[in-house]
């Protein structure tokens, strides 16, 4: 994982003082959606190897929440946004 | 024993006499341990992955079900992943139905495992100690040390007069976390961890298995619904059965069949100090954070603690978890805090959503999945490599085995 | 009816008060134990806009007393102890855009000054705290070591610390020994 994650509320900050959550790729279906849904939603990963879209929570500083795109393998950070402009809530 | 197919003069055997010969003869009659064959164009059985769980299938495959032809698919070299990278503890002291006997099956083969394979894989029963520091984790030991028993498997709980006896170094009396007592399984202890690899590699290698290292999959050729093949970096390679076994890398594999699964990467780190004299004679694990700590016959502590938290597929970790595990390890033994760092590493986990493994079929006919070992995968080496073979034999899951299956999570009751 | 009174201990009442560290370095760091009058924890509504100019109408005027960490959160800080009652009398002044939750119980501040003081915290965080990035009047929430802790700067070699305040007295122990070098005088008031 990167050293340092750019929060776009407080700057480049250490990773440590941010929580992950896991990713940010899956959307929460609906109460009635059907088993076989919440199944996939609750269980099943893509667990990509290289680029990956995750939650991470800024705990120790502003307490957003923030979508990060990242390198599995290499640890990059390609971009990080406030989760609240991605328009979706997982 | 060596098996039917001593057919060439590598499959040498081991013994104290064999050192002594080779001593006097300059020891220039070792070969190598294994054989470094060309893919053939098809086999019975492929496994993906050349670690411990796929050594161990293609042995207990050739040993115990008669099934030879079969090759062993490794992407580097044998013992470059996760059975070279962990911190060697085996154990059974698991509470559950489903596992208990499943790691007491694998306890019981390390138990036989250098007789068997005709391999020293520095087998050592030392005691694994869980620490305690509560009434209320002394009753959760209680209670998981009685199932233990009642699974046949051995367990003492230990008070803290007992543990200072073994442990005197230990910090009985920390402010947060004072220890009362240890649960503790005798049987449990280390092994030799490249040891395993290299004695299961041997072992199948000498009953007509081809290991082939250096040879990454690429791809898994399909027709009518079933596994026809596997297209790799050397080339195609047929085969009537195609069997998964590259935890950590699970996802990556399954993705070549559009199967996804309940499983997410991530990284774990492992340590070892600087020699020191004898100090540790058990396996130690601290109760109220995650450390665990033994000695090697080398003299170097070998630690870990917990997982760094995040997806990776990278071999390494973060400074922020090694901060973690030291100061874990000093709250447990505060003569750590002169010990220096030798080195440390990172592994990739199949982390499933249940921390239990899967071991079962698929909805493609031919093709088997060995995955999500979590951060317990290496003392289950054995029972994963005889459950698997079993399976991939008889196309029946082994009856210790049995609730390892990939879709309990969809349909939680059993079958 | 309470069946005892609630007695208000500060939270470093108990801590270490004294000189410590090298004798004289021209550098000293000064530690105070700040009043615990008010801290109020401003959070805006939904897609209620900028309200940067409407925070200041609660506060009690003196410099630095709205302090800012994040898109629609403040801390409003000040000496005077408020009764609730004065508290919910300043939610109509925000016009219903944001509320306010008394966290005056909740968080201790913590006055740290002296020549190194950016020397002295860089020891903590990772925030670049020059006066050229981190002028006065600024603020950051960060973590100082393994705690966090909203870092403002009232002054030229001035900061306050808002914290936790269970963890009050461990960060006023670190941040005399990231002090020691420099020499520090830790005044908690008593």
């Amino acid at each position: 994982m990167a050293s340092l994650i750019a929060c776009p509320h407080c700057g480049p900050r250490p990773k440590e003082e941010f929580t992950v959550r896991g990713d940010a790729g899956i959307t929460r279906p609906a109460p009635d959606a059907g088993e076989d849904a919440w199944y996939a939603y609750v269980y099943l990963r893509d667990n990509p190897r290289g680029r990956h879209k995750e939650h991470w929570h800024h705990t120790s500083g502003c307490r957003r929440w923030l979508v990060v795109e990242r390198d599995t393998m290499t640890h990059t950070i390609y971009t990080v946004t406030d989760a609240s402009a991605e328009g979706e809530t997982a | 024993m060596i098996g039917a197919v001593h057919r060439d003069p590598i499959a040498m055997r081991y013994s104290a006499f064999s050192v002594f010969l080779n001593a006097l003869r300059g020891n220039k009659g070792w070969t190598p341990a294994w054989r470094s064959p060309v893919p053939k164009n098809h086999y019975d059985v492929i496994i993906i992955g050349g670690g411990g769980h796929g050594l161990a299938t293609a042995y207990y495959l050739a040993k115990e079900f008669g099934v030879t032809n079969v090759a062993v698919l490794e992407k580097s070299y044998i013992g470059s992943g996760n059975v070279g990278r962990n911190t060697t503890i085996i154990r059974s002291n698991y509470l559950l139905q489903g596992n208990n006997p499943f790691y007491e099956l694998s306890m019981k083969l390390w138990e036989g495992l250098e007789q068997d394979f005709n391999f020293n894989a520095m087998v050592s029963q030392r005691g694994v100690l869980n620490l305690y520091h509560s009434d209320a984790q002394r009753d959760a030991y209680t209670r998981r040390g009685n199932a233990m028993r009642l699974h046949g498997v051995d367990a003492d709980l230990l008070d803290r007069n007992a543990v200072r006896q073994m442990l005197p170094f230990l910090d009985f009396d920390n402010a947060r976390f004072p220890i009362q007592g240890a649960l503790m399984q005798k049987r449990g202890g280390t092994v030799r961890h490249d040891a395993v690899a290299w004695g299961y590699a041997r072992g199948a290698d000498s009953r007509g298995v081809d290991i082939i290292q250096n040879c990454e999959v690429t791809g898994i050729r399909r027709e009518n619904g079933r596994v026809v093949g596997v297209e790799t970096s050397q080339g195609f390679i047929g085969c009537s059965k195609l069997a998964l076994a590259a935890a950590g890398n699970s996802t990556t594999v399954a993705d070549m069949v559009d199967m996804k699964l309940p499983i997410e990467s991530h990284v774990l780190q492992a340590f070892v100090s600087e020699g020191l004299k004898p100090f540790i004679d058990n396996v130690v694990t601290f109760g109220a954070g995650h450390f665990y700590v033994s000695q090697s016959d080398k003299g170097g502590l070998v630690f870990g603690g917990d997982i760094d938290g995040y997806n990776s597929y990278a071999q390494r970790g973060n400074l922020a978890t090694v901060e973690h595990v030291a100061e874990a390890g000093v709250a447990m033994i505060p003569a750590l805090s002169r010990v220096r760092v030798l080195r440390s590493w990172g592994g990739v986990m199949d982390m499933s959503m249940d921390g239990s493994p899967i071991i079962d079929r698929t909805h493609i006919d031919n093709l088997y999945l060995n995955a999500g070992w979590c951060y317990g995968g290496f003392k289950a080496t054995p029972a994963s490599g005889f459950c698997y073979a079993h399976l991939i034999a008889k196309n029946e899951p082994h009856e210790t085995g049995r609730a390892f299956r990939l879709d309990r999570f969809a349909r939680p009751d059993d079958r | 009816m309470a069946d005892f009174a609630l007695l208000h201990r500060p939270a470093l009442a108990g801590a270490k008060s004294s000189s410590f560290g090298a004798p004289s370095t021209g550098a000293r760091i000064t530690l105070t134990a700040l009043p615990e009058g008010h801290v109020l924890h401003v959070l805006a509504a939904r897609g209620s806009g900028d309200l940067q100019g409407l925070i200041p109408r609660i506060g009690d005027g003196t410099p630095h007393a709205v302090r800012p960490y994040g898109p629609g959160q403040w801390f409003v800080i000040g000496d005077a102890a408020l009764s609730a009652a004065e508290i919910f009398g300043k939610t109509p002044l925000l016009d219903g855009k944001a509320s306010i939750s008394d966290q005056g119980h909740g968080r201790v501040r913590i006055g740290i000054s002296g020549p190194a003081v950016e020397a002295v915290l860089a020891k903590g965080t990772a925030v670049d705290l020059a006066l050229s990035n981190f002028p006065v009047g600024h603020s950051a929430m960060t973590l100082i070591g393994h705690i966090s802790a909203l870092i403002s700067r009232t002054g030229a070699e001035n900061f306050e610390l808002l914290v936790l305040r269970g963890f009050a007295g461990n960060l006023w122990d670190e941040l005399i020994q990231m002090s020691l070098e420099f020499g520090v005088d830790a005044r908690t008031g008593k």
